[in-house]
């Protein structure tokens, strides 16, 4: 809601500036931005009259004018189309500064000499664009076009809030500024001269659906002549961001502004019946609106009818056929009051959110319907020359009833602060119109007024009285609370699992919930759609967080970042087996580039398999996970030949591995990328279990190595387990320290060495105990894998 | 004899602060400190002095004596450090720093955040961010085609569920699940179906905070905030509560941070009003009480949100939001 200063002034008187009532209006209603005023800055212009206007001899679109500005007359040429003799315009002299700080001089303008310019609204800063000169109508030559145009007129935008529609109305901020300020406030002072026959002897209304409309008041105002608006009310409107467009539909919109209440005018003579109905659509039921797009309705939507033809869309826009032209002699004015919930449904349905429609979604003030109109007709009367037919049509309930809310003053006391005393309380309600009695036991009967009806409940009443006493007036405590000690192990479990990725050397990223279909597909299981995606690329949310990590290492290659090794933890979404939603907290990451930083000595490879699954195990290290076990694995991104699943005392925990060929050409990855991803639900599960303090190794240890040859496609991990398993208690440790392959050792086969170390809990180890466990091993590895010792 | 003693002083200083390599300081030190040097020489000569002469000159020579050990240990030093540098290991050389990893930056925010308030007495709370309607807006005094809707632009998915538009369901959650007091903060990820520009992400993070019991008071509010304000930008920082409105707290206020570019003197980024808006709070309206079963005449309680991505780009200097769930490492290194 925008409005200026000199227009809240016609209501409540007030000394400060704009800046400083943004900042009064910011601490006690709703944020208010100060706008400046539109002509600040602008000097050297004057009224003044077009005498003469010729064709330019040589440029067609240019005229030559002598203006007459009271103390002199000058000759200036102008482009503008609508410039004609007689008309009265603003001229800016030679020296004059315009908005934005343009200059004018004298200068030649195709030959001719141009004494200063002719200038637009949009050149004083008025409006965004004009399409031509200002006419400002009928004033004397010479005026003070700084005060007729509202030049220093400061402007403020208040973010109204949707509890507040009483504030989509100058009259409402007028009184909040009352309130605020302490000063007075006052109500538009008008009267309406009636004559001719009355109005419901020329039409009338009929309410068919009463839940949609409870009250229409309709007045009809005869014999008016379409025209400019005088220099007060263009001043007005301008000051509220709207333009001015011709007196009648300027009054409507001057009315609607001033009360926050949106009016209509038919063009009474284009009503093809003047019995005006109010009904539900029928579905399919067409209506031009007036801005020339053809609405097909529902039987939701709320129509105004001229007998059964639409001629409104009901609190939203009026239709073409019986819209105010200059042609329009006669006007019927509806003021009425239109269900909120209705209005908005309908103005969300067709995308339509006219400023009409904005505030009936609010809800408006009922009791002042009679002043609206009135107002209107009065107006319309005084600025285009109409009269106002004798009484209104007027149908539908009359009275809302009055609300009354208790207040407790202790309660306010308790929830604020002990200084307010029940004088200020009265004070405060009284300035915002709140009619205040004394109740029993120690409580105030409040009296809502009409326009405050967002007002029900004690809690509201309070929150008056805080913000007029002022928030910043309360005494802050800083109270003593005692730490809690609860703790969720899943979350303390995700922040680890951070600590270790960062540790491993890894970036932490976040990356939207949001996958496209294809994504989707790829990752399998059953994504959760949403019904209306903000983009529509993207209208699933993800099952597994590898898309977004393989995006975030495509668009940082794209910008020549090469080596990305990152890590995301956050949710997925899925179904559970019952089809209920569901959502688990994943730990996904990838790695790929060079292996290590380059030094100046050593020239790092790129990633293999063993970098990343060294990151996975490094991160089960800090996990303190004692052994986790692979197994074949689900995950769809990953190579099936060079990937592997993880599990945890048996139950499955996620998987790694490199990506697979068609996931890199899925992303245009020409270069090894490896990655992971795991459940961290499940981590948390698994690793949630108390360390226990073991008696440091007393007895010395003793290194043996083993190196045995076998056929290349033997596992070292089915070695090492057989070793583990023959080697008993005494083996306390056993290392892969070497694979290699050479001619000497035949084709087909490798050499895998192993570093055992074996020490006892009780006592110091002989040789020949070593010795005996030992050849244990290397028999059972020689059975079992077709082995032989390597020398 | 003690004139002496300082025309040795300077010779032997100028000779060991010349000495470039091992011989010339080695000759020095046998020339000045040696058994045959001067210095020596009157050392020994002390005890055919006078009581008085022997004193003065004794105490001076020991003097001069330790001076020149220190200034030849001194020069030994300096060579030996000349040595190394000249020697196989160039110091100057960057070492091999392994892979150093970052936290996102939005998540080192939220823990600043946590932190501060745990040592307020908060702990932490979650919920899904799929939820219901009524948790959502029902509950928290937002009903069907009320225009305060028209602040949270939602995603909905199938079943009638939706994407959370804002952490406050979560209080709703706690609430219903325990008695107060209660005292929480909810972090979290949260969805707007809004077009994204340089301060709109249709993803972003929330910070709520919840405290209920008996006799909460709007200043134990501003306290707190005020406190947790102070906590994260100094103790000398303006703090502003003014009006507001949020559906599901009644009275509500906007805080108000006094700008830091300029101090609360007006400038562009606050549009001149030297305050820059950071937190919705206010007290918990008792029709969402009675929502979650709690009776409005014993407990009251306040409640608070923030934008976590905006703290962050005011901590950071960001100008824009889309930056954070980029990714882009050479941004997520700067910050
Ligand atoms: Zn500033």
């Amino acid at each position: 809601m925008q409005v200026s200063l000199k227009w809240l002034g016609d209501y409540v008187d007030f000394e400060i500036d704009g800046a400083e009532l943004a900042r009064v209006l910011t601490e006690s209603l709703t944020e208010t931005d100060y706008l400046g005023a539109p002509g600040a800055g602008v000097t050297g212009v004057v009224a003044a009259r077009v005498v003469t206007s010729e064709k330019h001899p040589d440029a067609d679109a240019l005229k030559v004018c002598v203006v007459d500005w009271g103390e002199g007359s000058s000759t200036v040429v102008c482009g503008a189309p609508n410039v004609r003799a007689g008309m009265t315009s603003v001229l800016a002299l030679p020296d004059a500064k315009l908005a934005g700080g343009m200059k004018v001089s004298e200068r030649r303008i195709r030959g001719r000499l141009s004494q200063g310019m002719l200038v637009s609204a949009a050149e004083l800063g008025l409006e965004e664009a004009s399409e031509g000169i200002i006419d400002l109508g009928d004033v004397d030559v010479g005026s003070d076009v700084r005060d007729l145009l509202g030049l220093d007129d400061e402007v403020i935008e208040l973010d109204v809030q949707p509890n507040r529609p009483d504030c989509m109305g100058v009259l409402g901020v007028a009184r909040e500024v009352a309130a605020a300020l302490s000063a007075d406030f006052r109500v538009p002072d008008f009267e309406v001269r009636e004559s001719g026959s009355p109005a419901v002897e020329a039409a009338a209304a009929e309410l068919a659906d009463p839940e949609g409309c409870p009250r229409y008041i309709a007045r009809l105002v005869t014999g008016l002549t379409f025209g400019p608006s005088p220099p007060w009310l263009a001043r007005r409107l301008r000051g509220a961001g709207v333009r001015s467009l011709g007196n009648i539909v300027d009054v409507t919109n001057f009315v609607m502004l001033e009360y926050g209440h949106p009016i209509h005018a038919f063009d009474y003579a284009r009503l093809p019946e003047k019995r005006i109905v109010v009904r539900k659509a029928r579905r399919g039921e067409t209506l031009t609106t007036l801005d020339g797009e053809e609405r097909v309705l529902s039987d939701a939507d709320l129509l105004i009818c001229a007998g059964d033809s639409p001629v409104a869309l009901a609190g939203i826009m009026g239709g073409g056929e019986t819209e105010v032209t200059p042609a329009t002699r006669d006007v019927l004015l509806e003021c009425a009051w239109f269900d909120p919930v209705t209005i908005r449904r309908t103005a969300r349905k067709l995308a339509m959110r006219t400023e009409a429609s904005l505030r009936f979604e609010r809800g408006i003030d009922a009791s002042a319907m009679g002043d609206v109109a009135g107002r209107a007709c009065a107006l319309m009367a005084e600025l285009a020359g109409g009269r106002v037919a004798p009484g209104a049509i007027d149908e539908g309930r009359k009275d809302r009833g009055e609300v009354t809310v208790g207040l407790r003053e202790d309660r306010v006391r308790a929830m604020l602060t002990d200084e307010l005393s029940r004088d200020d309380m009265v004070l405060y309600l009284d300035r915002l119109g709140f009619d205040v009695r004394p109740g029993g036991d120690g409580s105030l009967d409040v009296t809502v007024p009409p326009h405050r009806h967002d007002v029900e409940t004690e809690a509201d009443l309070i929150e008056e009285v805080a913000r007029l006493h002022g928030y910043d007036r309360i005494e802050a405590i800083v109270p003593y609370h005692p730490l809690e000690t609860t703790g969720d192990p899943a979350r303390r479990m995700r922040s680890r699992v951070r600590d270790a990725m960062v540790g491993l050397g890894l970036h932490e990223v976040l990356t939207s919930s949001f996958v496209t279909p294809e994504t989707a597909e790829a990752a399998g299981g059953d994504p959760v759609l949403v019904r209306n995606p903000v983009n529509k690329d993207t209208p699933y949310l993800r099952t597994s967080l590898l898309p977004g990590v393989f995006d975030v290492i495509r668009r940082n290659r794209n910008v020549g970042v090469r080596d990305v090794r990152i890590f995301e933890i956050g949710k997925v979404f899925g179904r559970s087996e019952n089809g209920q939603h569901r959502e688990d907290w994943r730990l996904s990451g990838a790695i790929c580039g060079l292996r290590g930083r380059p030094v100046w000595d050593t020239a790092p490879d790129e990633i293999d398999y063993y970098d990343g699954k060294g990151v996975v195990w490094g991160l089960l290290e800090a996990l303190e996970v004692d052994s986790p076990e692979t197994s074949c694995y689900d995950c769809p991104f990953l190579s099936s030949d060079a990937g592997a699943g993880l599990g945890l005392s048996g139950r499955p925990v996620g998987a790694f591995g490199m990506v697979s060929r068609e996931t890199r050409r899925l992303w245009g990855f020409d270069f090894p990328v490896f990655a992971f991803e795991l459940d961290l639900d499940e981590l948390a599960v698994r690793c949630d279990k108390e360390r226990e303090f073991e008696p440091l190794p007393r007895y010395p240890k003793v290194r043996r190595d083993l190196a045995i040859v076998v056929p290349e496609d033997t596992e070292a991990g089915s070695v090492l387990r057989s070793i583990e398993d023959a080697g008993e208690d005494l083996l306390a440790d056993v290392q892969v320290f070497d694979v290699y392959r050479g001619e000497q050792l035949g084709r087909e086969k490798k050499s895998l060495a192993f570093a055992l170390t074996y020490m006892s809990k009780d006592r110091t180890l002989t040789d020949n105990e070593v010795d005996d466990v030992n050849a244990r091993i290397v028999d059972r590895l020689l059975r079992e894998f077709g082995a032989t010792l390597r020398e | 004899m003690l004139d002496r003693l300082r025309e040795i002083g300077e010779a032997a200083r100028e000779a060991f602060s010349s000495a470039t390599d091992e011989k010339s300081l080695e000759d020095a030190r046998v020339a000045y400190l040696g058994r045959k040097s001067e210095l020596n020489r009157i050392s020994r000569g002390l005890k055919d002095l006078d009581p008085e002469e022997r004193r003065r000159v004794g105490r001076a020579t020991n003097d001069l004596k330790k001076e020149l050990a220190a200034l030849c240990e001194e020069a030994r030093e300096r060579m030996a450090e000349g040595a190394r540098r000249t020697g196989a290991l160039d110091l100057t050389l960057p070492g091999r720093v392994p892979w150093v990893g970052r936290r996102h930056v939005l998540i080192r925010t939220l823990e600043r955040l946590e932190e501060i308030f745990r040592t307020l007495g908060f702990e932490v709370a979650l919920g899904p961010h799929i939820e219901d309607d009524f948790h959502n807006f029902d509950a928290l005094n937002i009903p069907p085609d009320h225009p305060a809707r028209d602040m949270h632009d939602t995603f909905f998915v199938e079943g009638g569920r939706l994407l959370r538009t804002h952490t406050s369901p979560v209080q709703i959650r706690v609430m219903q699940s325990r008695r107060p007091p209660i005292r929480i903060i909810a972090p979290g990820r949260v969805y707007r179906n809004e077009a994204s520009d340089a301060s709109h992400s249709s993803e972003f993070y929330q910070l709520e905070g919840l405290y209920v019991d008996r006799n909460v008071r709007v200043g134990e509010l501003k306290g707190v905030l005020t406190k947790f304000l102070h906590e994260l930008y100094g103790q000398d920082v303006g703090v502003r509560f003014r009006a507001g409105f949020f559906p599901f707290t009644e009275p509500s206020t906007e805080v108000d941070l006094q700008c830091r570019v300029c101090r609360g003197r007006g400038c562009p980024v606050c549009k001149g009003t030297g305050w820059v808006e950071l937190l919705g709070a206010g007290m918990v309206d008792p029709r969402v009480f009675e929502a979650v079963g709690y009776d409005p005449d014993v407990y009251t309680g306040y409640a608070f949100g923030l934008g976590v991505d905006r703290i962050s780009m005011m901590m950071t200097g960001t100008d824009d939001i889309r930056l954070f769930l980029e990714n882009d490492l050479r941004f997520l290194d700067q910050v």
